[in-house]
């Protein structure tokens, strides 16, 4: 004893901490809860959106704990780190013995011990043992062996191990839910998702991200040619599609079509369709300049206006908007098309959001402060909202599933059995034990026995 | 007459069987038990019809589709799917009393569709799937296993309690053993599984293709995530670890709290893209 077996000591304690099932429960517990947490507290708000919600004391401490953006938090990574840790050390340490297991044979039988096994039937047959093994051997698909009994006779023992490897099926699961991680670390890491909104018949090169400000381009040019909602007769969207046609270096590359569950693929960044917007075309004026400039955006697009200091957003549109005050049912005047509009400054006040009326352009709330804003339409021309997201993990996420599903079909629907059946000389021909038993201590395997033995017992039984 | 009126109609008998099943109960009433079991039955071949006149009738108004698309629809499903799952377990493992803890759930869960949108209406674009089928219909499967297996938990400690305090006689002792009613609630969870993996996976892969991410840990899928996690703590804890008895009943009976909560919490009470689930 010495420094060194001291040494091996703690790091086999180590080892035994990470195989143990107590610690995959505790982390099953800890990842489900915080899972919970996360559905209940509102993730990835803006700092403003928080404080709006949740107060700035509440909002101080979620952002210190990691709770506002949960999944993506250190610590929720290093539960999922444990966790994979634990799946790999305890896999390769139980591995060996369960693999002994797959190959162990039940050893010497003798017709006492199979009629002890729970599931077992004896008969006579007319027929000679060779003969009876040989026929009992088509059915079980294995060679008889010979063997000696006490008396000195030979008896035949036919032995079908089936199942073993359905053993390993947890391992296969365990295999599978790994390289799903892995690829969800990959797709993490080197993936992206984001959105782009194109005007039929403009191109663009870049999507914005869900999280983070930075712009990600392409590699490529998309250009929206044409794009088409259609209803049903109730009114509920049917199908929305955009006509794309994808350029590089100005060239025109390829055409296709981006419908809801169909999505595009170019060099490997994947075009969904989304959404769609109206645009809307807008004419702000600087009242102490007295210049214009005009804008087609559409809802939630935020806008620079000229002086750099002040932002605009369209909140909502009402291609005829009804007056306010107005019963739905009793003809109230229908005012146009109309426009709500969000004026946010540099300190991040917000005014508005007020409503613009196309057919009254002088109304007092578009003319307050240095902006003089008139809606001059609500166009038919369509921002196609597309998502865009490129996951280079994918492949690695499928292949683990895959491998994950075909471990939880061994671990649950193969058993690990052994069906023997003993036949030995008799005056008249041959006795015959056939019995089977549960090598993994689960599955009814009373029912398939039963077939089988009817089957063995049709093949070489009395009746013949 | 439409299939919504055979559907409401089968409400009735599902609580029929329900009572047929308590009258075995009580009164030990072999004919009451095969009654229940036979109105369970009636009601599952009739709901069976009227799924597939649904099915039918949605492509004769030119809008064909499974019927697995909103509330009401996903209601219907998980009523049938809980009534098959009772009555293949009832068929093999012989346990009548279990249909008075069954048939309830599912006679409660076919009146809730009183509450519902029960139109057959076209599919918004981002239902237009073909992995809206098998996504649906192994979710449902898997949540019919987890709802007899919270039915053989309530049953075990039930008979658990009645064990201990050595009390002879009294309805529970007309339960299985508690032996049996683990074993069923194992085999039951067991099924339940690996169906829930593959409603995951194949939920997974349509988010795929619909929104260009399998995970967005939106909270339709977190819960359902919650709920794998919960049985699969249940499975480790009773296989590897040797747990028997309280403890992992009431891991499953929290399961099936989960599972309800993933399939109705969700949709009424947290938002996100699943939403248009509960249409």
């Amino acid at each position: 004893m010495g420094k060194e077996s001291r040494g091996n000591g703690k790091f086999d304690e180590v080892l035994k901490f990470f195989s143990s099932v107590r610690l995959t429960v505790f982390l099953c517990i800890a990842l489900a809860a915080s899972s919970a947490l996360g559905t209940f507290i509102a993730q990835n708000l803006s700092v403003a959106e928080s404080v709006a919600k949740y107060g700035e004391p509440l909002t101080k401490l979620l952002m210190v704990l990691g709770i506002g953006d949960l999944y993506h938090s250190g610590w929720f990574r290093f539960l999922m780190a444990l966790l994979a840790t634990n799946l790999i050390v305890c896999s390769t340490r139980r591995l060996p013995r369960v693999w002994r297991g797959i190959h162990r044979t039940p050893g010497k039988v003798s017709g006492e011990t199979l009629k002890k096994w729970r599931a077992n039937k004896s008969f006579r047959s007319p027929l000679g043992p060779e003969e009876a093994a040989a026929r009992a051997s088509k059915i079980l698909r294995c060679k008889p062996v010979e063997a000696e009994t006490e008396g000195g006779g030979r008896q035949y023992v036919l032995t079908s191990n089936r199942g073993a490897y359905g053993r390993l099926g947890p391992y296969v699961t365990h295999l599978g839910v790994l390289i799903l991680l892995f690829g969800a670390v990959i797709g993490s890491v080197a993936g992206f998702r984001g959105g782009v909104e194109i005007l039929e018949g403009e191109a663009a090169g870049e999507a914005w991200l869900f999280r983070g400000t930075e712009r990600r381009p392409f590699g490529f040019e998309i250009r929206c040619d044409n794009f088409t909602f259609t209803r049903y007769e109730d009114g509920t969207p049917r199908d929305y599609k955009s006509e794309v046609t994808i350029l590089e270096e100005g060239q025109v590359v390829r055409k296709g079509d981006i419908r809801v569950n169909h999505p595009l693929s170019h060099k490997g960044i994947n075009f969904y369709q989304s959404s769609y917007y109206p645009s809307v075309d807008l004419e702000v004026k600087d009242k102490e300049k007295g210049t214009s400039t005009f804008f087609k955006t559409h809802i939630n697009k935020t806008v620079r206006l000229p002086d750099g200091q002040t932002w605009l957003r369209i909140e909502d549109v009402d291609p005829d908007m009804l007056m306010p005050g107005a019963s739905m049912k009793g003809g109230g005047k229908r005012l146009g098309p109309a426009a709500a509009i969000l004026l946010i400054n540099a300190s991040g006040a917000h005014q508005g959001p007020f409503w613009i009326l196309k057919n009254y352009p002088d109304m007092a709330r578009a003319r307050e402060g240095n902006y003089h804003i008139q809606l001059i339409d609500i166009s038919t021309s369509y921002y196609t909202g597309l998502q865009v997201a490129s996951d280079p993990g994918v492949g690695f996420v499928w292949t683990g599933c895959i491998v994950l599903l075909v471990g939880i079909i061994m671990s649950f629907f193969i058993h690990h059995r052994t069906l023997v059946v003993l036949v030995g000389r008799d005056d008249d021909g041959s006795k015959v034990t056939a019995a089977e038993k549960s090598m993994d201590g689960r599955g009814d395997i009373e029912v398939e026995f039963n077939k089988v033995a009817e089957a063995i017992a049709g093949a070489i039984g009395p009746s013949h | 007459m439409t299939d919504m009126d055979v559907t409401g109609a089968v409400t009735f008998i599902y609580l029929g069987a329900s009572l047929f099943y308590l009258g075995h109960l009580v009164f030990q009433s072999e004919r009451a038990g095969r009654g229940g079991s036979l109105l369970a039955l009636i009601g599952l071949l009739a709901q069976t019809a009227a799924i597939a006149w649904r099915w039918v009738e949605s492509y004769k108004q030119g809008i064909g589709h499974a019927p697995l698309s909103n509330l009401y629809e996903s209601l219907v499903f998980f009523a049938w799917t809980t009534v098959l799952i009772y009555l293949i377990v009832e068929r093999r493992w012989k346990a009548r009393t279990l249909g008075t803890f069954v048939l309830p759930i599912a006679t409660f869960i076919l009146a809730s569709t009183s509450l519902t949108d029960q139109e057959i209406r076209p599919l918004v674009p981002a239902l237009q799937s073909n992995w809206l089928t098998s996504h649906v219909i192994t979710c449902f499967l898997g949540y019919a296993a987890f709802a007899v297996a919270f039915s053989t938990s309530i049953m075990y400690l039930l008979k658990l309690r009645s064990e201990k305090s050595d009390s002879a006689g009294g309805l529970v002792s007309r339960f299985p053993g508690s032996d049996t009613l683990d074993e069923l609630t194992y085999k039951s969870i067991a099924l339940g599984f690996p169906l829930l993996t593959a409603g995951i996976l194949t939920g997974a892969a349509w988010a795929q293709y619909a929104w260009g991410s399998y995970w967005s840990w939106d909270p339709k899928e977190t819960w359902s995530l919650i709920v794998w996690f919960i049985y699969a703590i249940y499975l480790h804890a009773r296989i590897v670890a040797g747990w028997r008895g309280r403890r992992t009943a009431i891991v499953s009976i929290l399961g099936f709290i989960a599972t309800l909560f993933c399939y109705m919490g969700v949709n009424l009470w947290l938002s996100g893209l699943h939403s248009y689930g509960s249409g």
